[in-house]
């Protein structure tokens, strides 16, 4: 029999090799000393891929207390017990496998101690380009009395936590259905919907909400959006109390607009704010603020560049030219 | 909501929220393709639940991904963001840094191999893996080795690279 290929060392190695086939294997190994060498590099390899693989575990939706959480099942034991039995019988020894890579190791052990979900420190800000969640800050307000943390209530917090003391912002959507049109729209909104109105009351701790917590409450939540789904499709915009726009993140500001983000090529944004459902890009420049503000209408995104007094006209339509998403 | 589709819930949804975390980067938008994916099951319950519900919350990941390419530009803004993230303590950094480097590994695989390895994650079978991507049940072992062999080797170029720079 031929040597063994990779995808073959692995299907064995993952044990995903019927035991009808594993004679010959067996029997080759046996006798092969290059494919017993590669079989254990092979074995490594995985060893370190899976290492690096669980390091990228969910981060829980507020830096808090970690909340002890279900094992997710593996299927690998068996498996590994399986592939064990493959070596042994080829006279390899065996080394158990899940040793994390060395630059991992410790952290590995940190980040998987709550096995599937970290009780670590909030969402990582990681590679560029991704976008990942805000970073999560200790709420300083929080709801209470409510048992269910829905999605749009745990971004409430996180946007109180860095602007404490403005209240009802904008991407708190009512209770009402999303878009029924624009699927964009209502991926924005999916993680809006089914959110209650805004409390003001007293702050209580929020609980670390890891996934495992939260699948409960997530379930409810997709059970009320179901329910809503016939409704019409109205999508309410609520300003601050003063109806001053607010401040927000990219991340939310994507969101905000069902997944697309204009900006003017080639200058870059002081800030970006909401005011309603519109997010309002701001540049600095000599003359003043520039503004692009945008919005979802009817699933179309719509812009519009506001120019402070004095700013020279042929500027103003040049800078137009060149929005872009 | 019927009970069948409450049961697939309760089996998958964490395990579907963590591949798309893996695959994404983004928890908040993990946990909308999921809610997604699962109000289309709620809509058409499927036969084979796990391939059926991976492979839609995949699919609802590239459709979105068109977009995606688009963040480069929006890159300016996002680094002013990760500023703050720079001020935390150093072995927090550090945890950071090596999930953003195993993040970045994971971009440097095709789409087809990175989501054979994080579903193999999740504990699927290379039955399971084949009907979810649409693969020939022989092709997911070659597939898999190539995708972890990437991987490490993404994963260590860019170790190495930090060293250096360092």
């Amino acid at each position: 029999m031929p040597h063994l290929d990779d995808g073959l060392i692995h299907a064995l190695l993952d044990g995903e090799i019927p035991s009808r086939e594993l004679e010959p294997l067996q029997a080759h190994l046996r006798g092969c000393a290059e494919c017993r060498a590669r079989l254990a590099e092979e074995q490594e390899l995985m060893a370190t891929a899976d290492g690096l693989i669980e390091a990228l575990e969910v981060p829980p939706l507020a830096p808090s207390v970690p909340v002890p959480v279900r094992k997710p099942p593996r299927a690998w034991p068996r498996q590994v017990a399986w592939a064990a039995t493959v070596l042994a019988a080829a006279g390899l020894g065996y080394a158990a496998r899940g040793g994390a890579p060395e630059p991992l190791g410790e952290n590995a052990q940190e980040v998987a101690s709550g096995s599937g979900l970290a009780d670590s420190q909030g969402p990582a800000l990681d590679s560029a380009q991704t976008l990942a969640a805000p970073p999560a800050v200790k709420p300083e307000a929080a709801r209470e009395g409510r048992p269910a943390e829905t999605v749009a209530r745990r971004r409430q917090q996180e946007q109180d936590g860095r602007r404490a003391g403005v209240s009802a912002p904008t991407l708190q959507a009512n209770a009402s259905a999303p878009p029924a049109d624009s699927a964009a729209a209502q991926r924005a909104a999916a993680g809006k919907a089914a959110a209650p109105p805004e409390p003001t009351t007293a702050p209580a701790p929020a609980p670390a909400q890891a996934l495992g917590a939260v699948t409960s409450t997530r379930l409810r939540e997709l059970s009320a959006r179901r329910d809503l789904a016939a409704a019409p499709a109205t999508e309410q915009a609520s300003f601050d109390a003063l109806g001053r726009p607010v401040p927000i993140t990219l991340p939310e500001a994507i969101r905000l607009l069902g997944g697309s983000l204009r900006l003017v090529d080639g200058l870059v944004p002081d800030r970006l704010e909401a005011r309603g459902t519109s997010v309002r890009v701001v540049y600095r420049t000599g003359y003043g603020e520039l503004v692009l503000s945008q919005s979802l209408e009817n699933g179309a995104l719509r812009f519009a560049l506001t120019a402070p007094a004095g700013f020279p006209a042929d500027s103003l339509a040049t800078l137009r030219a060149r929005v872009r998403e | 909501m019927s009970s069948a589709v409450a049961a697939l819930f309760a089996e998958y949804y964490e395990s579907l929220v963590r591949m798309l975390y893996r695959r994404t980067g983004d928890r908040d938008r993990a946990e909308d393709i999921a809610q997604e994916t699962f109000a289309r099951a709620v809509a058409a319950p499927p036969r084979n639940p796990r391939p059926w519900l991976f492979a839609v919350a995949l699919n609802l990941v590239r459709e979105e991904g068109r977009k995606a390419t688009r963040q480069d530009r929006r890159l300016v803004l996002y680094r002013a963001e990760q500023e703050h993230a720079a001020e935390s303590a150093d072995d927090v950094l550090d945890k950071t840094e090596r999930i953003a480097r195993v993040r970045q590994a994971l971009e440097a695989l095709s789409e087809r191999d990175r989501e054979a390895l994080l579903l193999k994650a999740e504990g699927f079978s290379y039955d399971d893996i084949a009907a979810t991507l649409g693969l020939a049940r022989g092709a997911v072992g070659t597939t898999l080795s190539r995708a972890r062999r990437k991987l490490v080797a993404a994963y260590q170029d860019r170790e190495d690279t930090r060293h250096a720079a360092s």
